[in-house]
């Protein structure tokens, strides 16, 4: 079944926008939870992705984040963002991170990687791979798309996926925050790689047509959006219905009705 | 009802703990064979290789002691994901035996170039080919469960067990009860509404 992933962006206490890489302050935890009743938008979306990417990083401070949101869902989370080391995973383990996203970690320790994925399984590693496709080409960065990779494409698909990774997020740098609509336009380059893992497109999802657009291709499981604003409410619970009604294989999980939840689930 | 979930120090416990926080239930996390004495239920969650699991178990002296728990004093166990694969007798994943509570072998997903199928198999399923009766009793074929895996069970040779599949390029057992044993290939605790039906059903045993 195809999946919609909801993902946000903490920076230094607050939620972000991020364009082109290049954030903007939205809300803290309170306009988070005042604007997204978290209950209510887990049955609109299927996942959940939170990526600090804050410059001052304070893991202990995210982990708060992490902890009062994951406690409020029954979705999987996946956590990222500065993660180097076996210990952060644990910490963020505790707090409820389901998964974890890689990206830079490609590019600085493979090692660390590989180990990753050895002790909690290939399934628990999420890699998102950043590109901008340049004269007909596709350019991996990392780094906050600052730095360019020495991989392409396929060797760094080919790689990762030797290194261990469960899930692959391809983000389009230019697209991102833009709300213009997915770049479909990578899916020609991935034709010849031997994808074995589900492929996750984010990066440009404005609005309901934008998803649809990307799930509607056999080869997306997935689609992202870290589009704050545009999802408020209970947006995403309307996208899951239409997304329902225009026949893409997703999940239904509005047929229960969100006041009768908690009664439904009291113990004998 | 006092429900143990066992902690092997590689798991994510706290989405279980939610789970189970707003279902209203009593529970402990424990990490030593000495607590298990206490329990009405056992919960074996886990996620992580399957060798990297049992040596875990096995460092906490919890290996036998589950064993033993389960088969003579009858306690409830539910197994979840690595923790599902531990219940039985070994894994294509690792070289280490595992609890043996349930006759089969866990073998790796395989990719066939003709279909969808992924390996890991991420994402949520729906269930097939179960009876509506005990265990699945609350379950309706639109449920949809999270499946986070490369390796499966695909037959078991107990008697009185009763399964439910998931659809890869070869069905594989989804969940299963045998008599006091339970096991969840998904995550409940993932999967809203669904998989907290089965967590209730479980703890209401």
């Amino acid at each position: 079944m195809k999946r919609l992933i909801f993902s946000l962006l903490y920076e230094d206490g607050y939620f972000v926008l991020s364009r082109n890489f290049r954030t903007q302050k939205i809300g803290d935890l309170t306009w988070l939870f005042k604007n997204y009743n978290l209950i209510d938008v887990s049955f609109g979306i299927d996942e959940i992705i939170i990526i600090d990417v804050s410059k001052n990083k304070n893991l202990d401070e995210f982990c708060k984040i992490v902890e009062k949101i994951s406690s409020r869902i029954f979705i999987p989370i996946t956590v990222g963002g500065g993660i180097y080391s076996i210990e952060n995973i644990k910490k963020l383990q505790l707090v409820g991170a389901d998964k974890i996203l890689l990206n830079n970690l490609f590019n600085s320790n493979q090692d660390l990687w590989k180990n990753i994925s050895n002790v909690y399984g290939s399934q628990f590693v999420v890699a998102c791979i950043d590109y901008k496709i340049i004269n007909g080409e596709v350019k991996i960065f990392y780094e906050k798309a600052s730095k360019i990779s020495k991989f392409n494409l396929t060797e760094t698909i080919n790689k990762i996926q030797n290194l261990g990774t469960g899930e692959i997020i391809l983000q389009s740098i230019d697209y991102d925050g833009t709300g213009k609509g997915l770049c479909m336009e990578i899916l020609e380059f991935t034709k010849n790689i031997r994808l074995m893992c589900p492929l996750i497109m984010k990066g440009g999802i404005g609005k309901f047509d934008h998803i649809f657009e990307g799930l509607k291709i056999k080869k997306v499981d997935a689609v992202c959006t870290a589009n704050l604003l545009n999802f408020i409410g209970d947006t995403f619970l309307k996208v899951k219905k239409s997304l329902i009604k225009k026949n893409i294989n997703v999940i239904d999980w509005c047929d229960i009705n969100l006041n009768e939840y908690r009664d439904i689930f009291k113990i004998k | 009802m006092n429900i143990l979930i066992i902690d092997v120090g590689i798991s994510n416990l706290s989405s279980l703990c939610n789970c189970l926080n707003f279902l209203g239930a009593n529970f402990k996390i424990i990490n030593n064979k000495k607590d298990l004495n206490n329990g009405t239920h056992v919960i074996l969650p886990g996620v992580g290789s399957f060798d990297e699991f049992i040596k875990a178990l096995d460092k906490k002296d919890l290996f036998e002691s589950i064993k033993y728990n389960v088969l003579i004093n009858k306690l409830p166990i539910l197994g979840i994901c690595i923790g599902f694969q531990a219940l039985f007798k070994k894994s294509e994943e690792g070289n280490l035996k595992g609890l043996g509570l349930l006759n089969g072998e866990v073998k790796k997903l395989f990719l066939n170039k003709k279909t969808s199928f992924k390996v890991p198999n991420v994402g949520f399923r729906r269930l097939i080919n179960f009876n509506k009766k005990n265990f699945f009793k609350e379950i309706k074929e639109t449920d949809a469960f999270y499946f986070m895996h490369s390796y499966a069970c695909f037959e078991i040779t107990d008697k009185y067990v009763s399964c439910a599949y998931s659809e890869h390029n070869t069905n594989f057992i989804a969940a299963l009860q045998k008599k006091n044993i339970f096991g969840l290939q998904f995550h409940p605790e993932k999967s809203q509404a669904s998989g907290l039906k089965l967590l209730k059903k479980f703890i209401e045993i």
